[in-house]
């Protein structure tokens, strides 16, 4: 059974407490995972500098 | 066909191994989250008392479990890189340590974030939540000693070390509710009657088990791009210092 749009906002009374740990989880997990991308793109970027040098 | 795990071990085999796993744990965390996410928000049912908030749980739970599977993980890395110097055991350590940090945390955020409508507090020092707050300062603690020598196989090593004298805590964890008094109530997945018939409805169950599937899958795209970013940057430290 699917709720309706008003309790789904309000969470029964506890909006703050379910939106907050799930906008917890998307910052922590979403942060980590676009750090690992930069630092991955920027360490390639990095490598294949070095073997152009290399040529 | 014998597995041989020593060939995954050599960082150009496990780059292979990496470019074919991505794509599969993308497919696989992005359907798994989208239903778990509508599940646990929208289709699971409110909990007879604790109403809407119970659906903390299907975040908080599997952060927990990645919390001490990472760790595990880590355990594994650390006595592998002990025994057999196997250089990338200790790039997994440098690569996973962050993650399982970052899951810890997650699950006393949103462990606070339930337990203030719940219990009327934010924290209580009962032994569940003290243990985790022990396994969030290991964490911390080899990371920082990963990065703490200026050799950085003298860091992986130290890291290694204090990894595996952490260990202990796991079992203090899984059991804390069990051997002593706490606040937290007992583990929502063992009953009475075993693994085999869980304390919590199958309504319940299911969003749960797609988010702890989805979250293992997730954090296994965060270990495997940190671990392809740890291969490549002592590759060139290496080229740096000849």
């Amino acid at each position: 059974m699917i709720m309706d749009f008003d309790t789904f906002v309000q969470m029964g009374g506890y909006a703050f407490n379910v939106w907050g740990a799930y906008g917890i989880g998307l910052v922590v997990y979403g942060g980590i995972l676009v750090a690992a991308l930069i630092k991955l793109d920027r360490l390639k970027k990095q490598d294949a500098q070095k073997q152009e040098n290399k040529k | 066909m014998k597995l041989n795990l020593s060939y995954f071990a050599n960082p150009a085999h496990f780059e292979k191994l990496a470019k074919f796993l991505m794509p599969v744990l993308v497919v696989a965390s992005t359907l798994l989250l989208a239903y778990g996410l509508c599940d646990a928000l929208l289709l699971s049912p409110p909990d007879y008392q604790q109403g809407e908030a119970v659906r903390i749980m299907y975040l908080h739970v599997p952060s927990a479990w990645l919390s001490m599977a990472i760790y595990m993980a880590c355990g594994i890395a650390a006595i592998t890189l002990i025994v057999w110097k196997h250089t990338l055991a200790e790039l997994f350590l440098r690569a996973a340590l962050p993650a399982g940090a970052a899951a810890t945390a997650l699950c006393l955020l949103t462990g606070m974030l339930w337990g203030k409508p719940m219990w009327g507090t934010w924290w209580v020092w009962d032994a569940r939540l003290t243990s985790m707050l022990i396994l969030m300062f290991i964490y911390i603690g080899t990371i920082a000693l990963t990065d703490a020598f200026d050799r950085p196989e003298q860091g992986g090593t130290a890291a290694a070390w204090l990894t595996i004298i952490g260990l202990i805590n796991l079992p203090v964890i899984k059991y804390s509710v069990t051997w002593w008094s706490t606040l937290h109530q007992p583990s929502s997945f063992g009953s009475n009657n075993g693994m085999m018939k869980p304390a919590i409805s199958g309504d319940m169950l299911r969003p749960l088990l797609v988010m702890g599937l989805g979250l293992t899958c997730y954090a296994a795209i965060i270990i495997i791009t940190r671990l392809r970013a740890e291969i490549i940057a002592r590759r060139l430290a290496v080229s740096g210092a000849k």
